[in-house]
C-alpha cells in the first residue's frame, strides 16, 4: 500500500452561487506534486479554468480561498490565501492572510474553495465539514466587519466557528476592498473584497472538525521543534513589523508626503518603541506561530480613546502615516481600525489619500472638487475620505476605483502624482535607493508589490543565499537575486507559509517540513524548481490577459525625479538603467525581449500545455 | 512520574494554538485541535485569549457529578482520570465543569479531560509564548478555576 498522502484533505469545494449548487471533487494529486498547493496549484486551476480577459467583477470570475499542505499543520507561520484576479490590475492576484480561517477550512476537510457565479440576493456561505448551506446575507448589508464576525457567530450559536467577510467596501465594489479574515486577518491587496461583492457574497463561515493527516508526524515534530527555536530569535520578535520604521527610515525607504521623499522626521513616533509605550496591550499571533509578531492595542488618548484595535504594522505606518504626513500614532491607528471595520487595503487607502492630499498641494483639486479640504498632516481629512471611499459617497465615488483610476478622472496631469504599477498603489517600500527592489517592483506579478521579491537585505550588504555580496546602488547582480526571491517565495506561497520565517528558515527546512508531512522526498533544488515553474505559470497568465514587457515599468517618479534625503540621496532609477536590469532579468528567465517565456522554457519546466502564439495569444 | 499542577499565565497568551494542535498530535496521533484537551477562549473575536483547560479542582465538581463513576483522581498525578469504558458520554461532566475544560468526543460517545500527558503535559513543552508552566502543586501557586476560565466556549 502506497503511504497516505499527509498535509492533503484530497478534496475541493466548489460553489455556484448563481445556481446554489455546491460539488466537492478530488484534489488532482499529481498537479499537488507538480504546484504544491496554494499559489501554484490553484494559479494553476484559475488558468485551465477562467476564460481570458473577462471583467474581474463579473459573475464569471473565480474567486478562491486556497490552503497549502502546510496549512493547519504544526509547521511554523502557516497562512492561507485568497486567489483571483483582481478587480484592481487585471492580473492574476493572490493574497494570503493569517489568522485561523484557512486551518479550519482544511479541518472541515477541504483544500480549497472555489466560488464562481453570482448570487441573487446578499448571503453568505456557512460551511460546517460536509455541510453547505446558503443564509441569507441581507440583514449583514453594509455592516462592519467585525459586527458581521460576531453576528453569524451568534446566529450560529458557536463562537469558535471561523468567519471571512467583506465590509460595506467589498459591498459598494471599492476596487481596493479587502477579505477581513477572523479577525482583522486580512486579505488585502488587489481587491478581492470588490469580487465577493461583486458575487453578492457577503462571508463565508466554516467549522471543521476533521484531523489532518500527517505522513510522518514524528518527523515533523522533530523538525518543527529546530524551527520554532529559531524563529523565537527573529526580527519580528519583540517589535513586529513596527520595529522596521525606524531602519527604514534611517535607510531612506519610509514614504513620506506620496513618496516626494523617502524619510519622514516623524517616523519614530510610529515605530515599535513608540507604539509599545502608547499603544500595545499584549502580543498576539495566528495559528501555529511562534513568532507573533502583532499586538493587540487600545487607543487611550485623544476623540478615539478607548477604541480596541491592531497595532499599526509597517505598511499601514508608511501609508496611512508617512505617505500622508501624519504622525499621531493614535490617529494612524485609527484611520487603520476604520479601514479593518470598513474593509479596506489600508496600503491602498494611504496611497489614494495621499495623492488627493498632493493634487491639493499641487492646486489641481480644491474643496469644491471634494467637499472639503485635505491637506498633508490632517488625519481627520484623512477619515472622512476613508469614510466616503468605503460608502463610494461624493468624491469618495472617484477615489474607491483606485489610484489610477481616478487620476484618469481627474485629469489636469494628476497621473504624475498616482503612484502605482499596473493599478495595484505602491507600498510603503519605494524604490529609490535600490535598484533590486525597482526591479522586483517594476515585474511583480500583481502589480506595485514588495512581498514578490525582497532583494533590500542583500543590496545593503546581506549576503545572497549563493554568496555573492552587491552593492547598494549598482545593477550588478539585482536581476539574479530578484528571480531567486521571485522563485523562492513563489515555492514558499504554496506551502504556505509566512515570509517571516525566511529570516531564520532556509530551504532545507522547509523541504524538511513539507517531506515530512506528505511523505513525498522534496530536496531544495525541486523546491525551488517548483518555484519558478509557479512563477512563469503565474506570468501566462499575466501574458493571456495582455501583459507584457510594456507594463513592466515603474513610476515616473520614482525613474524621473532625484530622491531629495536620505543616504541614497539623489538617486533614480532612470528608464535606461531599468531597461537593462530587464533585459538581462528576461534573458536569465528564459523569457524573450518582450518578457514571455520561451517554448523551450515552459518545456524545461513541463509546462508544454502553455502554447501561445507569435503574437502573443494563447495557442 | 511526578505530581504537578498546570499555571496558566493568560497575560502572555496570544492564541496561536500550538496547545491545541499538540495536545491533538499526543492524544489523537492526528493535528486536530477540536480534540484538544486545552483549548483557547477568546470571549470576543479578535481580543484578549485564555486558556480552558482542567485545573484539576481540589473538590473536583466532575467527579462527584458524574453519574457512572467515570471520572477519578488518580492518587499519583492528581489528574482527572476519564474511564472511557464507563463513561456514556451524557455531558453532566461538561455542564459542572466550572473552567469549561471538558469536551465529548462525539465519535466515541465519551468526554475528555486533559491527564497532564502522564507527568509530562505536551502543551507546557510546546508553548512558544510561556503560557503554560508545570509547577508543583505544594508551591505557592494554588489553581483557581474562577479565575482561569469562567468564559466557557459554547462548544
Amino acid at each position: 500500500m502506497a503511504p497516505t498522502l499527509g498535509g492533503y484533505t484530497g478534496k475541493v469545494l466548489r460553489v455556484d452561487l448563481s445556481h446554489e449548487v455546491v460539488r466537492r471533487e478530488p484534489l488532482n494529486v499529481e498537479l499537488a506534486r507538480k504546484f504544491l498547493g496554494g499559489k501554484g496549484l490553484f494559479c494553476k486551476m484559475l488558468f485551465d479554468e477562467l476564460k481570458p480577459r473577462i471583467d474581474p467583477l463579473s459573475p464569471e470570475n473565480m474567486f478562491i480561498v486556497a490552503t497549502g499542505p502546510l496549512t493547519g499543520t504544526l509547521a511554523p507561520s502557516n497562512r492561507a490565501v485568497v486567489i483571483t484576479k483582481s478587480p484592481l490590475t487585471g492580473t492574476f492576484l493572490d493574497s494570503y492572510f493569517g489568522g485561523a480561517f484557512g486551518q479550519e477550512l482544511k479541518f472541515a476537510g477541504y483544500d480549497g474553495l472555489i466560488v464562481d457565479g453570482k448570487a441573487d440576493e446578499l448571503v453568505y456561505l456557512w460551511i460546517d465539514d460536509d455541510q453547505v448551506e446558503f443564509r441569507s446575507g441581507k440583514h449583514l448589508q453594509g455592516m462592519e466587519t467585525s459586527r458581521t464576525n460576531t453576528r453569524i457567530k451568534d446566529e450560529l450559536g458557536d463562537n469558535r466557528v471561523k468567519v471571512g467577510c467583506v465590509g460595506p467596501a467589498g459591498e459598494k465594489l471599492t476596487r481596493f476592498a479587502c477579505i477581513d479574515f477572523d479577525v482583522h486577518r486580512q486579505a488585502g491587496r488587489g481587491g478581492a473584497g470588490a469580487v465577493m461583492g461583486s458575487k453578492n457574497l457577503k462571508a463565508i463561515a466554516v467549522r471543521g472538525t476533521q484531523s489532518i493527516e500527517i505522513a510522518d508526524l514524528a518527523a515533523l515534530k522533530k523538525t518543527v521543534r529546530v524551527t520554532y527555536r529559531t524563529l523565537k530569535d527573529n526580527p519580528y520578535t519583540n517589535l513586529g513589523t513596527a520595529g522596521s520604521v525606524g531602519w527604514s527610515n534611517d535607510q531612506g525607504f519610509f514614504p513620506s508626503r506620496n513618496f516626494q521623499d523617502q524619510t519622514f522626521r516623524e517616523a519614530d513616533k510610529l515605530g515599535g518603541e513608540s507604539q509599545r509605550e502608547r499603544l500595545w496591550i499584549r502580543r498576539r499571533a495566528c495559528f501555529a506561530c511562534p513568532i507573533g509578531c502583532t499586538h493587540l492595542s487600545l487607543l487611550k488618548k485623544g476623540s478615539f480613546s478607548g477604541t480596541v484595535v491592531d497595532a499599526i504594522e509597517y505598511e499601514n505606518a508608511g501609508m496611512l502615516g508617512g505617505s500622508c504626513g501624519i504622525s499621531d500614532p493614535q490617529a494612524v491607528a485609527y484611520s487603520n481600525y476604520l479601514c479593518d471595520e470598513f474593509g479596506l487595503d489600508a496600503i491602498s487607502t494611504g496611497n489614494v489619500v495621499g495623492f488627493v492630499m498632493e493634487c491639493f498641494e499641487k492646486k489641481l483639486l480644491t474643496e469644491r472638487d471634494v467637499g472639503f479640504r485635505v491637506e498633508f498632516g490632517d488625519a481627520s481629512a484623512q477619515i472622512e475620505l476613508i469614510r466616503r471611499i468605503s460608502a463610494r459617497e461624493g468624491f469618495g465615488d472617484v477615489l474607491a476605483d483606485g489610484v489610477m483610476r481616478a487620476a484618469k478622472r481627474i485629469g489636469k496631469g494628476s497621473e504624475d502624482f498616482a503612484i502605482h504599477i499596473r493599478g495595484l498603489e505602491t507600498p510603503a517600500w519605494p524604490p529609490r535607493g535600490s535598484p533590486g527592489e525597482g526591479l522586483a517592483l517594476a515585474t511583480s506579478d500583481r502589480g506595485g508589490c514588495h512581498q514578490r521579491g525582497w532583494p533590500i537585505n542583500y543590496e545593503l550588504g546581506e549576503p545572497t543565499p549563493y554568496g555573492e555580496k552587491l552593492g547598494r546602488l549598482t545593477l550588478e547582480g539585482k536581476p539574479k537575486i530578484v528571480k531567486w526571491e521571485q522563485d523562492s517565495l513563489s515555492a514558499l506561497y504554496s506551502l504556505i507559509e509566512c515570509e517571516f520565517t525566511r529570516s531564520r528558515l532556509t530551504a532545507d527546512q522547509y523541504c524538511e517540513l513539507l517531506s515530512a508531512t506528505t511523505g513525498w522526498n522534496v530536496n531544495p533544488d525541486e523546491y525551488m524548481k517548483v518555484g519558478e515553474r509557479i512563477w512563469n505559470l503565474v506570468r501566462m497568465f499575466n501574458i493571456r490577459e495582455g501583459f507584457s514587457r510594456k507594463q513592466d515599468t515603474l513610476h515616473k517618479r520614482f525613474m524621473t525625479e532625484p530622491l531629495p534625503s536620505g543616504p541614497a540621496k539623489g538617486h533614480l532609477i532612470s528608464s535606461e538603467e531599468l531597461n537593462k536590469m530587464l533585459d538581462e532579468y528576461y534573458a536569465l528567465r528564459g523569457w524573450d525581449k518582450q518578457g514571455i517565456p520561451t517554448r523551450r522554457k515552459l518545456a524545461e519546466l513541463g509546462l508544454n500545455e502553455l502554447k501561445i502564439r507569435a503574437d502573443g495569444t494563447m495557442g | 512520574m511526578t505530581t504537578l499542577n498546570l499555571a496558566i499565565h493568560s497575560e502572555k497568551c496570544t492564541g496561536c494554538r500550538v496547545c491545541e494542535i499538540v495536545c491533538s498530535i499526543a492524544k489523537e496521533s492526528a493535528i486536530n485541535p477540536k480534540m484538544s484537551r486545552i483549548r483557547v477562549v477568546t470571549a470576543y473575536p479578535g481580543t484578549v485569549d485564555t486558556l480552558a483547560v482542567c485545573r484539576q479542582c481540589e473538590d473536583a465538581p466532575c467527579v462527584a457529578a458524574c453519574p457512572t463513576r467515570a471520572i477519578s483522581i488518580d492518587q499519583k498525578t492528581r489528574a482527572v482520570i476519564v474511564d472511557s469504558a464507563t463513561c456514556t458520554g451524557c455531558g453532566v461532566c461538561v455542564d459542572e465543569c466550572p473552567c469549561g475544560a471538558v469536551i465529548i468526543d462525539e465519535k466515541k460517545n465519551v468526554s475528555v479531560i486533559c491527564d497532564l500527558c502522564h507527568g509530562e503535559p505536551e502543551c507546557a513543552k510546546w508553548c512558544p509564548f510561556d503560557v503554560i508552566e508545570c509547577v508543583d502543586p505544594s508551591s505557592a501557586y494554588k489553581s483557581n478555576p474562577i479565575e482561569f476560565g469562567t468564559a466557557s466556549p459554547n462548544k
